[in-house]
Order: C-alpha cells, then sequence, then structure tokens
C-alpha cells in the first residue's frame, strides 16, 4: 500500500482533551529508548478492565479515534513513541497538541484531523460495529467509513512532509554552510555556557 | 512595516527560507534535562554526529531527582540511571552539566534566567513544554521533543513553520494580593486549555509591565495551559533591571541595554488575533477539575454540569468531577486537603517563598496537612536561607527541602502522593495522576496555597 493510503480498523476514545500525562504517565517514561513503550500506553486507564484498548473487539485496530485536544501537555515523544508501538499508524482527532502534532509526523504517526462531526460520525460507527474498516485517501483528504465520506485536514506540507517520510537532520545538514555563514555574522555578545574570554556573559559570576 | 516582537525575532534567526513556510531557525540556547534526552544522544551516535555547540548548551539535573538528599538517588536504580546517562552524554559531548546539588543547579526553567543565561530577542529551547517560562525575557522560546533535540543537537537549528500571534492586552491593574498565577488561570479558564494553539502569546498592557520579572515568568510559565506555543514579555525597566542583577560585572551591559530596548512589538504591529482582559476582574482561582481551565474562584461554586453548553466540555467535566470525587454546588472552602506543595517552574522562585512564608510566619501548619516547599534552585534556597524563610518554614512545621527539583509537580521523586490524597500545589498541571496515580491536585497561587495549608481546606489568605 502507498503512503497515501491507509486501511484499518479503528479504536473510539471517547474522549477530549486527553493529555499526554495520560497517555503515558510520566512514571512509566524511564526507559532510554523509543521502542518498548507500548505496554505503558493509556497506563492508567488500561487498569480498568473497561477501557476500550482492553476490550477484544478492538484488538486489531490501527487506528485511534481521539475528541478534541487530543495529546496537549507535556513534550515527551514517548506519548508519540507508545502510541505507535501498540501498533497504532494514525491518530485521528478534532485537534491535537502542537508539539505532539509535530512529534507524530517526525514519528510516522499519522495525524490527521476533522471536524466535530466528522468524529462523532467515526466515534458512533466504531463504537457500534467495531470490525468497520476506516479508509483513508491522504491524496484526496478523505476518511470513509461504511459509506460516509469525511473530510481530513492536513496541512499540505505536513502532508508531503508524511508521505515523503524525509529525514530533518540529514535535509538541515545540506545547508550546514548556510548555517556557519549565519554563526559568523551572529551578534557577538549572546549568553554562552563554556567560558570563552572576558565578554562571556553566563554562569560564572557567582 | 511595524512589526510584532516575534516578527523582530523571528526574522533575526531565519537562516534560510525552506519553501512550505518553514523557516530553518538558529536556536541560541539549548537546556537539557534528564528525562526526554538520552534517546536524542543515541541516534546522534548511531548517525555519527556530535553536537555542533555545546557552548550554547546546558544541561541539569532536575525531574527526577531527590530533595532530601544527594544520597538518595543511589536508593531507585532507573531513576539513577537516567541521571547517569545524562552525566555520561554530557561528558561524552562536552556539554556543560549542573549535578544535583551543585551551586547552579536547579529546575531548568528557574536557573536558565537566574545565570543571565536568557537575553531578549534571543531563541530558546528545551525538552520541556514549560520552555514558555522564558519569554518573560523577551526571548522566543518553547518545549520541543526528543526528534527536536537530536536536531537542534546536531545543527544548532530547527525547521519551524511561523507561529501566529497573539496579544493579550490586560487593562485596568489587578487588586491587591492577586497574583499573576491568579491571571495566568483567569486567562486558561476565559480562553481554554486549546485557545492559545498554534499561537506565541504577547502579553501587554500597564498592568502585565507592573508585573516583576518572577510574576512574568509565572504567567508566561502558564502559557502552554492555554495551548501556547510559546508566551513572551517586551522587554522593559523591570527586564533591564533583572538583567542588569543577573549579568552583573558583565562589561558589554551598556550598549546591550540600548539593543535589547529594541525587542518590544511596534506600536501599530498586527497580530494575527487580539484579546482583552479586564485586570479588575481577576480574583484568587483555584483549579477544581483535570485541567487548568477548570478553575473557579472563592464566591463560585463547583459548577453545575447543566450550565455547560458545549459537550464535550460537559463531559470533561463529568469526568473530572468523577475523579477529583467533588460535587456541583460545592465552594473551594469546603475541599479539605492532605498536601500543600509550593515549588516547581512556575512557582518556586524566591518571591513565591517570600509571600508563603510571609503568610506562615506566626501561623502553624493544620495538623492534618502536610506542607512540602521545595526551592526552584539552589540559588533560590541559598538566598530563602539567607533571609531566614527556612526558619519560618520550619517554625510553621512545614517541610523546606533542602535539594531543588520538580519533586511533587511530576511525582517522579519520592515525593510523589498517594492513591486518594488531596493537594493544593503551587504548579501548573493538576492532570489525573499528575502527582501521582490516584493522587487529586487543586493549582492555585502560592498566597493560596499557603493559607489552605493552614487551614486545612482551600482556603484565601482573608480567611486567615
Ligand atoms: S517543575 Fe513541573 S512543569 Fe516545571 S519542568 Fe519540572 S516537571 Fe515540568
Amino acid at each position: 500500500m502507498s503512503r497515501e493510503h491507509i486501511r484499518g480498523q479503528g479504536v473510539p476514545l471517547l474522549r477530549n482533551n486527553v493529555d499526554t500525562d495520560q497517555i503515558i504517565p510520566a512514571r512509566f517514561c524511564y526507559q532510554a529508548k523509543r521502542v518498548g513503550h507500548g505496554d505503558s500506553l493509556f497506563g492508567n486507564w488500561r487498569q480498568d478492565p473497561s477501557f476500550v484498548l482492553n476490550d477484544s473487539r478492538y484488538a486489531d485496530a490501527t487506528i485511534l479515534v481521539a475528541g478534541r485536544e487530543f495529546a496537549t501537555g507535556s513534550s515527551r515523544e514517548y506519548a508519540v513513541w507508545a502510541i505507535k508501538d501498540y501498533g497504532f499508524k494514525v491518530v485521528i482527532a478534532q485537534s491535537f497538541g502542537d508539539i505532539f502534532y509535530k512529534n507524530a509526523i517526525i514519528n510516522d504517526l499519522l495525524p490527521l484531523k476533522t471536524t466535530e462531526q466528522g468524529i462523532e460520525t467515526l466515534w458512533g460507527i466504531l463504537a457500534r460495529s467495531p470490525e468497520a474498516v476506516i479508509d483513508i485517501d491522504l491524496e484526496d483528504k478523505t476518511i470513509t467509513i461504511e459509506n460516509n465520506v469525511i473530510s481530513a485536514i492536513m496541512e499540505e506540507r505536513f502532508k508531503r512532509k508524511y508521505i515523503l517520510n524525509l529525514d530533518d537532520i540529514s535535509q538541515t545538514l545540506e545547508d550546514i554552510e548556510s548555517i556557519e555563514g549565519y554563526e559568523k555574522s551572529r551578534y557577538r555578545y549572546l549568553a554562552t555556557t563554556i567560558e570563552r574570554g572576558e565578554n562571556f556573559t553566563s554562569a560564572k559570576s557567582k | 512595516m511595524a512589526k510584532t516582537l516575534l516578527e523582530k525575532i523571528w526574522n533575526g534567526h531565519s537562516i534560510k527560507q525552506l519553501g512550505d513556510s518553514e523557516d530553518l531557525i538558529y536556536i541560541d540556547m539549548h537546556l537539557l534535562h534528564e528525562i526526554n534526552t538520552p534517546q536524542a544522544f543515541d541516534r546522534l551516535r548511531a548517525s555519527n554526529l556530535t553536537v555542533r555547540r555545546p557552548d550554547l548548551t546546558v544541561a541539569t539535573e532536575d525531574h527526577n531527582t531527590p530533595t532530601r538528599s544527594i544520597a538518595a538517588l543511589q536508593s531507585d536504580p532507573l531513576r539513577k540511571k537516567q541521571v547517569d546517562l545524562l552525566r555520561q552524554n554530557c561528558s561524552e559531548f562536552d556539554i556543560p552539566l549542573y549535578q544535583l546539588g551543585e551551586s547552579r543547579q536547579g529546575i531548568t526553567h528557574v536557573i536558565a534566567p537566574e545565570q543571565g543565561l536568557v537575553h531578549p530577542g534571543t531563541t530558546l529551547v528545551c525538552c520541556d513544554s514549560h520552555t514558555t517560562t522564558h519569554g518573560a525575557l523577551a526571548a522566543l522560546a518553547f518545549g520541543i521533543g526528543t526528534s527536536q533535540v537530536e536536531h537542534v543537537l546536531a545543527t544548532q537549528t530547527l525547521r519551524l513553520q511561523r507561529f501566529n500571534s497573539m496579544r493579550i492586552t490586560v487593562k485596568n491593574s489587578l487588586r491587591a494580593n492577586i497574583s499573576s498565577k491568579d491571571l495566568a488561570l483567569f486567562i486558561i479558564n476565559q480562553i481554554g486549555t486549546g485557545g492559545g494553539i498554534g499561537h506565541v502569546i504577547e502579553y501587554a498592557g500597564d498592568t502585565i509591565h507592573k508585573l516583576s520579572m518572577e510574576a512574568r515568568m509565572t504567567l508566561c510559565n502558564m502559557s502552554v495551559e492555554a495551548g501556547a506555543s510559546a508566551g513572551i514579555i517586551g522587554v522593559d525597566d523591570v527586564t533591564i533591571d533583572y538583567l542588569r542583577s543577573v549579568l552583573n560585572g558583565y562589561s558589554n551591559i551598556e550598549e546591550e541595554i540600548n539593543r535589547w530596548r529594541n525587542f518590544v512589538s511596534d506600536a501599530d504591529a498586527i497580530f494575527d488575533k487580539e484579546i482583552v482582559i479586564d485586570g479588575s476582574e481577576v480574583d484568587e482561582r483555584v483549579t477544581w477539575g483535570t485541567n487548568p481551565s477548570q478553575n473557579i474562584s472563592f464566591n463560585e461554586c463547583i459548577p453545575d454540569l447543566s450550565s455547560y453548553r458545549d459537550t464535550s466540555e460537559k463531559e470533561a467535566a463529568q469526568c473530572a468531577l468523577e475523579y477529583m470525587k467533588i460535587k456541583p454546588g460545592q465552594f473551594l472552602r469546603e475541599i479539605r486537603i492532605d498536601k500543600v506543595f509550593v515549588g516547581s517552574c512556575t512557582n518556586g522562585r524566591i518571591e513565591d517563598l517570600r509571600v508563603v512564608a510571609g503568610i506562615l510566619k506566626g501561623r502553624a501548619v493544620h495538623t492534618n496537612v502536610d506542607m512540602v516547599i521545595v526551592p526552584g534552585s539552589i540559588k533560590v534556597r541559598d538566598q530563602a536561607i539567607r533571609e531566614g524563610l527556612d526558619i519560618v518554614f520550619k517554625n510553621a512545621g512545614a517541610d523546606f527541602r533542602y535539594l531543588p527539583g520538580c519533586s511533587m509537580c511530576v511525582g517522579l521523586n519520592e515525593d510523589s502522593m498517594r492513591s486518594g490524597e488531596r493537594s493544593v500545589s503551587t504548579s501548573n498541571r493538576n492532570f489525573e495522576g499528575r502527582q501521582g496515580t490516584g493522587s487529586m491536585t487543586h493549582i492555585a497561587s502560592p498566597a493560596v496555597a499557603a493559607a489552605s495549608a493552614i487551614m486545612g481546606h482551600i482556603a484565601s489568605p482573608s480567611d486567615l
């Protein structure tokens, strides 16, 4: 399947304002790796047997359908890692926390926005038919489920970034001469953290 | 053309336009701590890259560190490992590191300004969402994820899309004894936790310029709780005086001051969004729910679900009521508490400790309450001791900790709360389980926290 087309079953996470502390509570963020956090996803809520991720009918889902303001709060990239590790490839929500949104694209987790009505439709269908398949077409920016076509919202630049899956650092390093040029003309007297001559302005005093 | 402060900083740091409305932005200062960073260093090593500017990078230990004794770090192998990884990474890549207990150590957002690392008109990032704090010094400062940390380490730049600008003008003075924490909670209550998404909020108006530097840091710190990418305040005399004191002995200061004065929005600059707040309407506010916008004043009662028109806010309120074990119609003063936490990057500075000491002086913490006061940095601690605040705390029965750190704000060290315990906390987040699984948090100002500690329930200093 191309990166523009994604199909899968979905889980309805019937809540708004799910912050990153809920996605992965801070005490689970101790492993110094990017993988192996799937078990910590929604670590506190998972202890409740009725929590939707504990519902076996949704065991094969690869698309998480959340509400409004998903993943606001802390900058922890663990939130993205945990969602991916658990097996999700896409999160659909009405809106996302800024930092999470960027983290998701960098980590190849597709954050897709839609309208409040779109979320309601998805939630409604997924709640009654867990086996329903969601079809995402990034080219047309549509989400299709049981003959309902919902429009997806994603800025072109983020869409391109996701589809091309480019590595930011290698791209930036191609511009290393511009960075060096900037550094040469950069204002001299800005703070540094390592002492370098008398105009060093930082912590050396006291 | 007239420019906003945001535009001035942005234009001064844009190395190149990358297309797709993205710019390559130079980063002047990069702060690190022990959480969220080891993965970035691992990737650097794996890609055979190095740290481009260790001299523009500094690390500290704050999130999971103990507050009673340095030795206690040894007692928890997982936490120790995180700290050790930071130490190894900093030593391998020549990054200055302030280790637990050293004179410059403390919470990242407390130490950077107090050490003069934050200058007006600069860009600053950290793997922590409350990096917005530093906007108080007219810097563009925001939190980043681990992959971006790696990007900054390797290139000293970030690929960023221009932020939108929002100006919040506070007209009319704040009433006596109303703090910038109350103002921050009021603003978040008005615009919601998503009100600032995609925007840098510039706080403007006479009321803002009357605030002390520390009060401004509290306000900018909380910007992220309104969803904003950053908070920022233009340079004025208060900014200059603060920088003069922290850069004491720095030879170039007079020249700098003229340059710094430039870092304000031009009079006729146009913002993408404008909000006006009436400062005289702000009263002491405390959160009752599980996000920072769910807050009320002492005159209001916990809202009834029927008062919500927005269904999703209504659902959020319902979940919050259940989690917080409170009922609509209750007043703040009816809520009994077990713990009071004073500290964090929001309110762990010397001014905050002075306010708390002023209220505790000659009084005693309620017998049912544990009050923990954690200084934001070693410098704050030492200053508190010089002023005798530690004695005031001790005499009142509060537990003033010796080592600075995030402590109960995030519950990653031994100070985390037990399930069912309820706190008034000067920190910034009241998310479910934030201070420990099953614990309940009410966010408030240092003055309200101190009064509550004495009364045993949520209380205003005017109740004493
Ligand atoms: S004090 Fe709390 S909010 Fe601030 S940096 Fe530490 S954990 Fe984050």
